[in-house]
């Protein structure tokens, strides 16, 4: 289901087990992120908006043809986020990053964000089948 | 097999006159009264947070309150508490200083934001049953329209959760406390409910609105803050939970307990954070409204941020929530709900987006 051609590196489609937050968890319902695919994503952060009611990391990924498209993956609220212990700066710009997202059913470049791992190694979330970056 | 239930005639008759109304007091029911937990005991009777967490509490009763079947409505229910304390030389007249410790940053204890349901579980058929047949058949169509993507939560929409699900929600909690009025604010919407405890009534009808916290006025009674809310706007309780309508009213006891003293072992959950063990608050909670089939009964509670370390007051601090600023949820003409893409978003929160020329109003 990996039909996004803007993403060279859409290594997994695979059907997700669980749907591991709940609807009640989210500002809004979760239904344009497709639960059915999950890409694995790398690239550098431009930014990360630590901001209500949902926070967004923005990671410029390379396509096959040598452009970039800049990603947009959505995750928890501030609150959420200071209570697992992220900080605004857990990631900068800059940061190589992998991530693991359910993508918007469309092909547009956003996705629900599940699970990160930076190149230092440090994890966010679900980062299982997330291989270490070289 | 869900049964139909006959509690919905079920009204207490003869209440304020039976002269004691002490919570718990089963006194007053009529004869045919048969409490929804006794009618459905199949349906689960353990005291849950929600589906997979259980409850414990300090103070707080799982009992509904009033009689086998509650109180006939909040005016009861409150005119009852209120006259209980005046039997005891109440309400309590409190100064600054006298008033209870409820400082700090507290949070909502509980994964999911689901209210508590008492003797019935909170699947579909458990909540199914509380509700009027007209309501049930509501419920049922909008809990098939989650299932198949359809936005029907007004916090999708960027708009408040309405009362009583404020108490259900995520964020920080804070609580100001005066003789005459209490603030009890969540970060979620930057929202702060004000209880008027200097004896004044609801507004009459000629001022009253429909609010998203509705109108509260309260009393204290000792420790107890004891608060009656109406004039709320038509909602739902949570997501994936029966609506209600602007006609609910709601009677919420607060108080601040010390499990390690009561020797009640509570793990709250609250995602990682370190939380104060002696400190917490619990909150009995009872909805009125013409959709339900006898009053729905709760206990909800927060449990006290720890925030004696560097390294927490730092970390807990509640943050602006400008759903306008950081949303980036949007909704075309024909009615397709989505998220922007990078670049996608106006870039509102740019002052050069203000200042600019080519925008007249007209």
């Amino acid at each position: 289901m990996c039909t996004n051609n803007l993403a060279n590196v859409c290594r997994i489609a695979i059907a997700l087990l669980a749907v591991s937050i709940s609807s009640a968890r989210a500002h809004h319902s979760g239904a344009m992120f497709d639960p059915e695919v999950m890409l694995t994503l790398t690239g550098t952060v431009t930014r990360f908006d630590y901001v209500n009611p949902h926070s967004w990391l923005y990671v410029n990924v390379a396509n096959e043809d040598g452009t970039f498209t800049e990603w947009g993956f959505e995750l928890d609220a501030p609150p959420r986020l200071r209570r697992l212990g992220v900080s605004p700066s857990f990631w900068r710009q800059g940061d190589r990053i992998t991530v693991n997202t359910n993508p918007l059913k469309d092909g547009r470049p956003a996705g629900s964000l599940r699970g990160a791992v930076s190149e230092d190694g440090r994890k966010f979330g679900n980062s299982a089948g997330i291989p270490a970056l070289p | 097999m869900i049964k139909t239930p006959s509690a919905a005639v079920c009204l207490l008759t003869g209440l304020l006159g039976a002269g004691a109304f002490a919570q718990g007091d089963r006194g007053g029911a009529a004869a045919d009264c048969v409490p929804l937990a006794e009618q459905h005991a199949g349906l689960g009777t353990e005291q849950s947070v929600s589906a997979n967490k259980l409850f414990t509490t300090v103070w707080g009763s799982f009992e509904l309150p009033g009689g086998p079947c509650g109180y006939e409505s909040a005016e009861a229910h409150y005119t009852a508490l209120l006259e209980d304390t005046k039997r005891r030389g109440g309400p309590t007249r409190h100064t600054l200083t006298s008033l209870p410790d409820w400082s700090g940053h507290w949070g909502t204890d509980n994964s999911t934001g689901e209210l508590a349901i008492v003797g019935i579980n909170s699947a579909a058929e458990g909540i199914a049953v509380r509700l009027t047949p007209e309501a049930r058949e509501v419920f049922l169509h909008d809990a098939r329209m989650w299932n198949e993507g359809h936005a029907i939560d007004p916090i999708s929409f960027c708009l408040p959760p309405n009362f009583p699900r404020w108490i259900t929600e995520y964020g920080f909690r804070e609580h100001f406390l005066t003789p005459d009025k209490t603030l009890l604010g969540s970060e979620m919407v930057n929202e702060f409910r004000r209880i008027f405890t200097d004896g004044r009534p609801h507004p009459s009808a000629e001022w009253m609105t429909h609010e998203w916290l509705g109108y509260s006025i309260g009393f204290w009674d000792g420790d107890v803050l004891t608060i009656w809310t109406k004039g709320v706007k038509e909602g739902i309780l949570q997501r994936n939970m029966p609506r209600q309508t602007n006609r609910m009213e709601v009677i919420e006891r607060w108080r601040k307990v010390d499990p390690v003293a009561a020797g009640v072992d509570i793990e709250p959950n609250t995602l990682g954070s370190e939380f104060v063990p002696d400190q917490r608050i619990e909150v009995e909670l009872t909805m009125y409204d013409p959709t339900f089939v006898e009053p729905w009964h709760t206990v909800v509670a927060l449990y006290k941020e720890d925030d004696r370390t560097a390294e927490a007051k730092e970390r807990i601090w509640p943050h602006q929530w400008d759903c306008v600023e950081g949303s980036q949820w949007y909704m075309t003409d024909d009615g397709v709900i989505s998220q922007y893409a990078p670049g996608e978003k106006p870039a509102i929160t740019d002052p050069d987006y203000w200042f600019n020329e080519n925008y007249v109003h007209k």
